[in-house]
């Protein structure tokens, strides 16, 4: 029905290598930290010492509880990438689940999975996400990352049962069903190869819209809690005073930021490579 | 026309049933008691606990209780909120309009301006500032809003001082008529921080789809029969362009939805979504449940509504499923 869950166009002269570069590092980055952090994101050596700007011994200075800030942006690349990597994985897999039987079922099968993930695409995932929470209290990180993942399959399913309904009918599909290659081989040994780069594209697009449903309802201190940090509960710790305290808001804008728009420029170009795909006669 | 209609009436039908579903859901198996919760455990017997329990209800089929809930739902009764003091609808009633006023000039402020910019952009391809400004756009694109509404509060707000830091009025200041400046400046940065992802979007989508339109046969026939510039613009291409934007208006819609949950929050505008968290913080079920039955209405009808102005203006969209 016309809508695209990928908004927006190719842009020209970006390049995605340095996006890919820029997200590989932070990933070493996340899991490197407890080599990287001047001390424990949770340890409150001297509580005299709460707010402090940026200075020699704490480079990225204090919080509200004294806490270093660098170490809790280290180890919050850890909750923040770790959240989104797991919840990417689970709509991954529901997406797929989806969107390949949408595709492999035809008729009824397909308009039922379909407007199911229409309807879940038209409902503001936040609110889902803040009802679950409401009920559970304090759903805990691994919960967390489930629960952001199981409300955000729909692009998922769209662009794999897409895909899944072009790969049917390529003609070397066509040539192993008529060979008798039973179904579920067809489907585990050439469709899902063939939906590869379709997942990767997908992957990186759920990651983008991931990091700040995270990062948010850390923020609002629905999701990841203190003394835990997140990129996002740490910028709620300046939140009384943001411009007196800008350190704690300055520096965690910055990894988002930085993270999500190179999610976006290499969803992008994934984008932009399929279509020249298509363009070049790739596809029947 | 008509098929697709019923289709999305009944696509309608099927999220709001999934929702006062999944409400009811949370209210029956949130933890704790639902009349307790603010009692000493203790202190209650058994017997006091079962003769509340059937008083309300709570001893019947889960069913007959879904049932209720539904019809009450229908009624406009959501429950009696305990952290208010005060049944859900009337708490409800008291927040709508203030985040219809929010949520209202952003949409229309995103719209607007988003598909204006993208326009241009999109005409003017090779133009610098046009890439430029679509950079821009990427950034905005990535940039959460509750991060874009604590930049908004740092600058105009407490550095510059150029706009109030939160609330909707001036404590004490005047009201009616004569507080309609002092409410507008107010909206400004809450309705901007709202609005700008949202129109970062739609300038995005309409740059594409005018760029797919820049060298259609229509627009190089309007050109060759003389037509101005101008007149090809708003005339044919960008009558056209606008039906992807249109397609987007919906899902749109509901990231509006979301985002004044936070937007409210950071700038303390006394809407649904700050009366939604200060419930859950409180673990006001019946109120958590009554506010996003009603941001999911809304959201639905906002996406129905953008749906119908898409089969308006795109022929080719009535016959598909």
């Amino acid at each position: 029905m016309g809508r695209s869950a990928a908004a927006g166009a190719p842009l020209t002269g970006r390049n995605p290598r340095v996006a890919i570069a820029l997200l590989v590092l932070l990933v070493v980055v996340a899991i490197a930290a407890p080599w990287f952090a001047p001390s424990d994101p949770r340890a409150q050596p001297d509580l005299a010492r709460i707010w402090e700007a940026p200075s020699a011994t704490h480079l990225l200075g204090t919080d509200s509880a004294a806490r270093d800030v660098l170490s809790r942006l280290l180890y919050g690349s850890r909750v923040t990438i770790g959240i989104a990597t797991l919840a990417v994985l689970v709509s991954l897999t529901l997406g797929t689940l989806v969107g390949a039987s949408a595709a492999v079922l035809r008729g009824v099968g397909d308009a039922v999975l379909m407007r199911i993930t229409d309807a879940m695409l038209a409902f503001p995932r936040l609110l889902l996400v803040i009802l679950v929470v409401a009920g559970t209290g304090d759903p805990g990180t691994f919960s967390l990352a489930i629960l952001i993942g199981a409300t955000g399959w729909m692009t998922t399913s769209r662009l794999v049962r897409q895909e899944t309904r072009r790969l049917l009918a390529t003609d070397h599909l066509r040539a192993a069903r008529a060979l008798g290659v039973p179904r579920r081989r067809l489907l585990t040994r050439h469709v899902l190869p063939g939906l590869a780069p379709t997942l990767a594209a997908a992957a990186v697009l759920s990651f983008a819209a991931a990091v700040p449903l995270e990062t948010g309802l850390s923020f609002l201190g629905l999701g990841v809690r203190a003394p835990f940090p997140s990129w996002g509960n740490i910028i709620a710790d300046a939140d009384s005073r943001p411009l007196a305290h800008w350190w704690l808001v300055l520096f965690p804008t910055i990894a988002i930021a930085l993270t999500v728009i190179a999610a976006n420029v290499v969803a992008e170009g994934f984008a932009r490579r399929a279509r020249e795909d298509a363009a070049s006669g790739g596809g029947a | 026309m008509r098929a697709a209609l019923l289709l999305r009436l009944g696509q309608a039908a099927l999220v709001v049933l999934l929702v006062v579903a999944t409400c009811f859901a949370l209210i029956r198996l949130a933890p704790g008691d639902p009349f307790f919760s603010a009692l000493d455990e203790s202190t209650v017997t058994p017997e006091q606990r079962a003769e509340q329990r059937a008083r309300f209800g709570y001893d019947r089929p889960v069913v007959e209780q879904f049932v209720r809930y539904a019809t009450n739902v229908a009624r406009g009764e959501f429950g009696w909120s305990h952290s208010r003091g005060e049944p859900v609808s009337l708490a409800l009633a008291a927040t709508i309009p203030k985040s219809l006023l929010l949520v209202g000039t952003a949409f229309l402020l995103a719209f607007s301006v988003g598909t204006a910019i993208g326009a241009w952009q999109g005409w003017n391809r090779e133009s610098l500032l046009a890439r430029a400004t679509d950079g821009v756009g990427l950034v905005l694109v990535s940039i959460p809003d509750f991060v874009l509404a604590v930049l908004a509060l740092m600058g105009p707000a407490l550095a510059w001082r150029l706009f109030p830091v939160g609330g909707m009025r001036t404590e004490f200041g005047p009201t009616g008529p004569a507080g309609v400046p002092d409410l507008l400046h107010h909206l400004v940065l809450p309705a901007l921080t709202l609005a700008v992802p949202i129109a970062a979007v739609a300038a995005r989508l309409q740059r594409a789809a005018m760029l797919g339109v820049r060298d259609a046969d229509f627009v190089r026939a309007a050109r060759a029969r003389g037509a101005s510039e101008t007149r090809i613009v708003t005339r044919h291409a960008l009558r056209n362009a606008l039906v992807p934007v249109l397609a987007y208006a919906g899902v749109q819609f509901s990231a509006l939805i979301g985002g004044v949950v936070i937007i409210e929050q950071v700038f303390d505008w006394p809407g649904m979504g700050r009366l939604m968290l200060g419930a859950v913080q409180a673990r006001d079920y019946p109120l958590v449940a009554g506010a996003v039955l009603v941001s999911s209405l809304a959201t639905v009808v906002g996406t129905m509504v953008a749906d119908i102005a898409l089969l308006w203006a795109d022929p080719r969209q009535r016959g598909r499923p």
